[in-house]
């Protein structure tokens, strides 16, 4: 424990430098000048946990002895590389869950079921039935939760969670549902550890995105008296607000209503496919573009532009410094503490301007610095429903079982999986996720576990968690499974406590996981 | 009642639950030194929400229009007349009369305690269920030219929190899951069924994982209190509730969820003093086809229902009516046009009913917009002329006693409809 008391400044650095990782350039970007080489030899459990619970979503058995072997640079250095990391296995285990139908023909399918009674004009595709779809749509969404728990690309997986808030859009309007698979798979997750203007730009030209905020039917300004005026088309500063305020430059980060307008007007045209187009994806509408000069942040957009003024903006607006403050902030919140550390956001933000807006730099800059290792913020975050679930599969060795019971879980404990409905996504502070009820749910969730009742996972209770004769040795395994053995004296005496006189075997070993997954100290990382 | 009040009250119903463990939401009253346990009752506010868009135009009839009649030639409600055989609108001023199937409104409109809300809706122009249910249990519809709010609660979670709820019975709704509408950081329950809640294991194992988790949560105050206060609020509360007594009522509820939704609420009201706050859900609107008329047809029945169950939950409330106001609205109406169908397609604005003791009823409140060519929301519905915002902030100043911008923050409440 006396590492622990030692400056976490120069714990930092010690973690950054001393783990002899062969990539070390950019980690000591961000340590002090003469570090302390050596000070500690590695992470103690603690930390490794601290670290898995953070950046993935809780550690499988043998992860954490892995990572204390491995270093955390080394460690840092494959996840930031994703590609590097073999995954065949998960993709193996969520074969399940991918369609073979693509979102435009999953979409005609469904029209064509809208049309009860008519012939399907389209070849292609086939009859699906109501069930079809409701099951096509759980499978799906159960894709990005699938990968959570099954891939060994860990970080990458937590930053498309964090994403997935981040630019949140919402399965119940219109044709998002069948898009939701695609929007993770093709934009989210390929642009999670990567230049953030790059995932920005994908985003914006995701049909789902440009359906849920209304873009595709933001048009140029009609003259009055012409058929378009009557119709009422017209902008649509929908997703020119949220852009702004949510996606890129914060809430204070200095723009104007005026902003938003022109914004607005820059984005007119980038629009979808509409039926009878071809496959539902972006479309550049000339005739819908405002081709007047804009002004957007004092910079100049000249009258005659096409679609590649609107990429223009899209880049402007990432490189801003204060879209690298409100990114910074957002991720401290996620990795450090709901109310992030001003050094944390200070040092993210700055690695953001230096790098051109590279999250695997400004990632590891997070990782390895002294604020996210601090004792202090070890175990303060409360689990969101969703890693909850992944983290108790995960520790248990468990796996998704090809059942799309998993989602109704979700929905349970609160986080039905797409289905928050504002833009800003589900909240990342700790006190949305734990009230009362929320607690019960948990508790009730430990409990389901435990008995092997939790739909859409399996895990093999007798190779990860032998049975014991005593309390003392089944709050042992649960401590190793759950916690890494990481749980504190009392927390062990308090477990033990309530697990003694259990007449057999089975039940002892049903009650420590209800009580070690469904109880308190399960619920914070 | 001011909240130190209340929060004697929550003591008292709490005392001696907690296995010598003081319960954490007792702990401010407990250094007040309260003396005796308040017994004064305290206003409830129940919101039950049609989900699906209800037809306001069947739920209100408005006879007296002329247009209504021609807009729907094969769905509309024929108008009131002398000695009505069950298939005519109930009158109520002339203008205006309830479905034929709200017939047992009627006793609450006589009494002085149904007011009828015309043109009410959202101005969020979505015709989305989702996307308006969700904005209206939030109560951050969009409007153009306007920021819409960011609140991230429901308003009646916001409600929850600034009337100082602390204990989880104070805000419940009767739901499988956690609806937007209370979802929030302040405490709030949802459950399906009081007798069938608790934490789904075999009673044999049931009273040994309640009692480990309520000493784990509880010994875990120091490592983390916000999850340690949840833990054992929520285990308290689940006490509370299968204490519950069981009542000899007369009430005959309609079969199905609303039915006993009600039922479970109006238990709660008579049994929890803590209890501020209910929600109900019921589905079933959504009429695009077999809209159907006075007496046949889905709609017809769905009203059978809602009727049965608002009746019955007003005679089961008996006394306790005095103090409970409960608004059943819907996230928007229909078109005022049938479609070809024999139904109804989605609309704008509908109408919400407001009943209860503390009610000033027997009148037909808000603005009624008309079904005229150029009254209509873009042409085909009809418009809204009361925000449903309006209605909730004056149901909390009026009836609940809040401050009149603590359920929209940021937002100026710009009429009240004297409902109170």
């Amino acid at each position: 424990m006396s590492n622990a008391r030692r400056s976490p400044w120069l714990l930092a650095a010690a973690l950054a430098v001393g783990c002899g990782s062969p990539a070390q350039a950019p980690a000591s970007r961000q340590v002090p000048p003469e570090p302390v080489a050596g000070a500690i030899s590695g992470l103690d459990a603690a930390r490794a946990r601290h670290l898995l619970s953070r950046f993935a979503f809780g550690p499988r058995p043998g992860e954490v002895e892995a990572l204390r072997e491995q270093g955390l640079g080394a460690w840092l250095d494959q996840q930031l590389d994703p590609d590097g990391i073999p995954d065949s296995e998960a993709d193996q285990r969520l074969e399940p869950y991918t369609s073979s139908l693509s979102p435009d023909q999953q979409l005609r399918a469904f029209r064509a079921l809208r049309k009860r009674g008519t012939p399907n004009p389209d070849m292609d595709v086939p009859e699906l039935s109501r069930r079809d779809f409701r099951d096509l749509a759980a499978r799906a969404q159960l894709l990005e939760l699938g990968r959570f728990v099954e891939s060994k690309r860990q970080l990458r997986e937590v930053m498309t969670d964090f994403w997935s808030s981040h630019f949140n859009i919402y399965a119940r309007k219109g044709p998002v549902r069948f898009l939701t698979a695609d929007y993770v798979e093709h934009t989210l997750r390929p642009h999670a550890l990567g230049k953030f203007e790059d995932l920005l730009l994908a985003t914006a030209k995701h049909p789902a995105m440009l359906i849920y905020l209304d873009n595709a039917k933001s048009f140029k300004p009609a003259r009055p008296g012409t058929p378009a005026a009557k119709r009422k088309k017209g902008l649509n500063e929908n997703y020119a607000r949220e852009l702004l305020e949510l996606h890129t430059l914060g809430v204070d980060g200095g723009y104007t209503q005026q902003d938003v307008i022109e914004v607005a007007r820059v984005l007119t045209g980038w629009s979808v496919s509409r039926p009878g187009e071809g496959a539902l994806e972006f479309k550049f509408r000339q005739r819908q573009h405002d081709t007047g000069a804009k002004t957007v942040l004092g910079q100049e957009f000249p009258a005659g532009g096409d679609e590649a003024e609107g990429e223009r903006l899209i880049r402007l607006l990432a490189r801003q410094p204060a879209t690298a403050r409100h990114l910074a902030r957002k991720l401290c919140a996620r990795f450090v503490s709901d109310d992030p550390p001003e050094a944390c956001v200070n040092s993210a933000s700055r690695t953001y301007m230096e790098t051109g807006g590279d999250l695997a730099r400004v990632i590891r800059s997070i990782a390895s610095g002294p604020s996210f290792w601090a004792p202090e913020v070890r175990g303060t975050k409360i689990k969101s429903p969703l890693e909850l679930v992944v983290s108790a599969v995960r520790a248990a060795d468990g796996h998704l079982d090809g059942g799309v019971g998993l989602g109704r879980t979700l929905a349970d404990l609160g986080q039905p999986l797409f289905l928050y409905a504002a833009p800003t996504g589900y909240p990342e502070r700790g006190d949305a996720w734990m009230g009362p009820g929320q607690a019960l749910s948990r508790m009730r969730f430990g409990i389901q576990f435990a008995a092997g009742r939790v739909r859409g996972i399996s895990y093999e209770p007798d190779r990860v968690l032998p049975l014991a004769e005593h309390a003392d040795q089944a709050t042992a395994n649960v401590n190793r499974v759950f916690f890494a053995g990481t749980l504190g004296p009392e927390s062990v005496a308090e477990l033990e406590e309530e697990l003694k006189g259990l007449p057999n075997p089975r039940q002892l070993r049903a009650h420590a996981v209800a009580f070690a997954v469904g109880g308190p100290e399960f619920q914070r990382q | 009642m001011n909240r130190r009040a209340f929060l004697r009250l929550s003591v008292g119903a709490s005392v001696g639950l907690g296995l010598g463990l003081e319960p954490a939401w007792a702990e401010p009253a407990a250094r007040s030194g309260a003396p005796h346990p308040q017994t004064r009752k305290q206003t409830v506010f129940v919101v039950v929400l049609l989900r699906g868009a209800a037809d306001g135009l069947s739920v209100l009839v408005p006879h007296g229009d002329a247009e209504y009649y021609r807009l729907r030639k094969q769905i509309a409600i024929a108008p009131p007349a002398k000695g009505g055989d069950g298939k005519r609108a109930i009158d109520l001023d002339g203008h205006f009369g309830l479905h034929p199937r709200l017939a047992p409104l009627r006793a609450a409109w006589e009494a002085g305690q149904l007011a009828p809300i015309v043109g009410f809706g959202s101005p969020d122009p979505t015709r989305s269920h989702f996307d308006a249910q969700d904005r209206m249990e939030l109560g951050t519809p969009r409007e153009a030219g306007k920021q819409s709010p960011r609140y991230q609660s429901g308003f009646l979670n916001r409600m929850a929190g600034a009337l100082g709820l602390v204990d989880p019975l104070g805000a419940v709704a009767l739901a499988s899951n956690m609806p937007m509408i209370l979802r929030g950081t302040a405490p709030a329950l949802s459950l399906e069924n009081i007798d069938e809640f608790g934490l789904d294991a075999p009673e044999s194992a049931r009273l040994r994982l309640e009692a480990g988790f309520e000493r784990l949560y509880a010994k875990a105050q120091g490592r983390s209190r916000r999850i340690s206060d949840a833990g054992r609020v929520g285990l308290e509360a689940l006490r509370e509730l299968r204490r519950l007594p069981r009542r000899g009522s007369s009430a005959e509820y309609p079969p199905g969820g609303l039915g006993s939704n009600l039922r479970d609420l109006a238990r709660l009201v008579h049994g929890v003093p803590s209890l501020r706050l209910g929600f109900v859900e019921v589905g079933g609107w959504d009429t695009h086809t077999n809209q159907g008329g006075a007496s046949a047809g889905r709609l017809a029945r769905a009203l059978d229902e809602l009727g049965r169950g608002l009746a019955a939950f007003r005679e089961d409330l008996g006394d306790a009516q005095s103090r409970v106001v409960t608004l059943v609205m819907t996230e928007f109406g229909r078109t005022a046009a049938q479609n070809g169908s024999g139904g109804t397609d989605h609309g704008h604005g509908s109408v919400a009913l407001l009943l209860g003791g503390p009610v000033r009823g027997k009148r037909v409140l808000g603005h009624w917009p008309g079904l005229g060519a150029d009254s209509l929301h873009q042409g085909r519905d009809v418009a809204v002329t009361t925000d449903f915002r309006d209605v909730v902030s004056e149901v909390a100043t009026q009836h609940l006693g809040l401050k009149a911008d603590a359920v929209f923050p940021g937002r100026a409440t710009a009429k009240t409809l004297g409902a109170f």
